[in-house]
């Protein structure tokens, strides 16, 4: 009888540990699961709910009716395929541009002796500075008429470029700044991976002769891929949630849209400027519904090919 | 090959890690790098593989010089203490990695997968890992992972093997299995080994010859045998030996050796002045009236012997004895010793006193 009850209060864990189970350990997961439904569960509910009304009154928080219809207009909107088409952008230049270079710059850090933690701290301060701050920065480089980049293209006579104004320009200014924006925490994450590899590897690379391009895609890139992907994964996400960018660099006191005629909007600020500036809260639920789904599928993409070419090892 | 040392410096910065060591490791042989950690040891075996730059002296394989090249232009195989295997590699890849960097020297042309294929499954079969060709080393157990590593470095046929404390990561009965296995390994290849080592018995069960480094500089080379009976200084006869060897500060005149706090040793010698015996736990035998009278302060049984441990003066001393005799502690016991297990040491220098006769 006391075996049976022994058996039932010891657990033997995955790696062969033992372990105790108790009640109590609910005890400990109630606060952190509050937290989860208040701000996580509820909203999402709330927000696939809100979605669904044909049509939703702020004021009172009352919706009518049960429908596509929120999907069918937003779907008709012409601003929200510029945000598809700015984001698709975005995920497909900035974030490979981002990623790349972050991982070159890492490499390079990775490989000098003498100032490596100078370089470190200096390539982490963006991370640490806000968003706003450096976006301000950039508005002073992209101006078109005070601005340093066209004063510096200017020297070799190229005509002023409407970085923050010309509405094909726009994109490309949006993408410079995600691609800096993006590299501080990257490099830092590659460095981290880089330094977890033995360096006894590179010796025996050494001796075996392989050559340093060979030592880096034989090598180097296999055992960080696992840092690389996790990078990827938590880039796509991040680039995909592009809005404090969209916000500092192109909207105003005056103007909330982002940049004239929404040229410069993404998903994000296009659910965030359906509600708050346009106060249609079911369009900018239903477009969250949207982004919500096109995330999840990109991150079950990402899942399949990462069992593909990520080396685990454990 | 033969690997010749000349005149061989490495200094960090003010430390001078390898001082001025002047080694050959003969062709074909097993030579036991041993000494205390930071004696050097691994420093000397890196410079040979050439990941370590040289501060001064030479690095002689054969004729050829080759004190300035890399690692991979001396044509060596390098075993790491932790084996350095790749973990993303499967072990067939592991072991080819190296003939992936070089071409075939008949053929002039880069390795064909199936000549790799054959390569593999030939230096596979040597260091018994054939099942495992498929796995990933983080799937290997240490000893597996010892011979994979192995085989990556025979691969190429190298001139030298080097060896970094490959035995230290396992546990001790793995251990006594790797240490044949090596042993094995290289009296089929009759490859040029180089072991590095802490540990004596390891050094001395199976290497055809023992370098032993103190402090950066060479102490004897020598056979294991030769090492422990004609030890050439006081480090070599304390370094070797377990349990170890005892020393005793002597007064030797007349014929006859006195310890310093006045107990006369049964040690006959035609040396006169000051010097430090050093007796080995065998050279004690229990004997009649006319050895040295010691008391018995413990006995520890080691199943085949035991370890009787007493004073003479201050002096420690532990002798070895027949596991049949019963000693009990606080037992008066009359000793007497074997010379040729004695040694003398000059107290300054700590060098070996040669005398013209020990025979009793």
């Amino acid at each position: 009888m006391k075996r049976t009850k022994n058996r039932n209060r010891f657990v033997t864990g995955k790696n062969g540990q033992l372990m105790v189970r108790s009640n109590k350990a609910f005890l400990f997961l109630i606060p952190p699961l509050a937290v989860f439904l208040a701000f996580v569960f509820y909203p999402l509910i709330m927000v696939l709910r809100t979605a669904f009304y044909e049509k939703y009154v702020y004021i009172v928080s009352k919706g009518y009716g049960f429908g596509l219809d929120s999907f069918r207009h937003v779907l008709n909107d012409s601003v929200f395929w510029i945000a598809v088409k700015n984001t698709g952008i975005l995920m497909l230049v900035a974030l490979p541009a981002t990623v790349i270079l972050s991982l070159i710059i890492a490499l390079m850090i990775n490989s000098i002796k003498k100032l490596q933690g100078l370089f470190q701290t200096l390539y982490f301060l963006p991370y640490v500075t806000s968003t706003i701050a450096v976006g301000t920065a950039f508005y002073c480089l992209f101006h078109t008429d005070v601005g340093y980049l066209n004063w510096f293209l200017g020297l070799f006579g190229i005509d002023k470029i409407g970085w923050l104004t010309d509405p094909s320009k726009v994109i490309w200014a949006l993408t410079i700044f995600c691609i800096w924006n993006g590299l501080a925490f990257k490099v830092i994450l590659f460095l981290a991976g880089l330094q977890k590899i033995n360096p006894q590897v590179y010796k025996a690379a050494k001796v075996d002769g392989a050559s340093p391009m060979k030592t880096l895609f034989r090598i180097t890139l296999p055992l960080l891929s696992p840092t690389i992907w996790m990078v990827v994964i938590v880039s796509v996400i991040y680039v995909a949630r592009t809005y404090n960018e969209v916000y500092v660099l192109f909207t105003s006191v005056k103007s909330p849209m982002a940049g004239s005629g929404n040229c410069a909007i993404t998903l994000a600020y296009y659910i965030y400027y359906e509600f708050f500036v346009r106060g249609e809260v079911n369009y900018a639920a239903a477009a969250a519904v949207m982004f919500l789904i096109v995330i999840m599928a990109l991150t079950v993409i990402q899942r399949v090919i990462s069992r593909k070419f990520v080396h685990y090892v454990g | 090959m033969e690997i010749r040392l000349q005149g061989l410096v490495k200094k960090f910065d003010d430390f001078t890690a390898v001082d001025h060591l002047n080694i050959t490791f003969e062709d074909g042989e097993l030579t036991g790098l041993l000494g205390p950690s930071g004696c050097g040891k691994s420093t000397t075996l890196y410079m040979i593989s050439g990941l370590e730059n040289v501060t001064d002296g030479h690095i002689y394989f054969g004729d050829r010089d080759v004190t300035g090249l890399s690692p991979n232009e001396r044509n060596i195989g390098l075993v790491f203490q932790n084996y350095a295997l790749y973990p993303h590699m499967t072990v067939a890849d592991n072991i080819a990695f190296p003939l992936t960097n070089m071409k075939n020297p008949q053929t002039g042309k880069k390795y064909s997968k199936n000549e790799l294929r054959e390569k593999v499954s030939e230096v596979a079969q040597l260091v018994q890992v054939e099942e495992l060709l498929k796995r990933k080393p983080g799937q290997l157990s240490g000893g597996q992972q010892q011979r994979v590593a192995i085989a990556r470095a025979l691969i190429k046929q190298p001139d030298v093997l080097l060896l970094d404390e490959p035995l230290s990561n396992l546990d001790a009965r793995l251990r006594l299995e790797m240490r044949r296995e090596i042993r094995r390994i290289q009296r089929e290849t009759r490859v040029t080994t180089i072991f590095v080592t802490h540990d004596q018995e390891e050094a001395m069960s199976i290497t055809d010859r023992i370098v032993l480094l103190n402090g950066g500089k060479l102490q004897q080379a020598d056979t294991a045998q030769k090492m422990y009976m004609d030890p050439c200084n006081y480090f070599v006869a304390s370094f070797l030996g377990n349990p170890p060897i005892s020393f005793i500060r002597v007064l030797c005149r007349n014929g006859r050796a006195v310890s310093e706090d006045g107990v006369e040793l049964p040690y006959p010698t035609d040396y006169e002045g000051e010097a430090i015996l050093g007796i080995r736990p065998e050279a004690w035998c229990e004997g009649t009236d006319q050895g040295v009278k010691v008391r018995v302060d413990s006995v520890e049984s080691r199943g085949q012997d035991q370890m009787v441990r007493f004073h003479i003066g201050k002096a420690q001393i532990t002798a070895l004895a027949d596991a049949v005799r019963e000693f009990k502690i606080g037992e008066e016991v009359s000793f007497l010793l074997r010379t040729d297990r004695c040694y003398l040491f000059d107290p300054a220098a700590r060098n070996r006193i040669r005398t013209g006769s020990t025979a009793v």
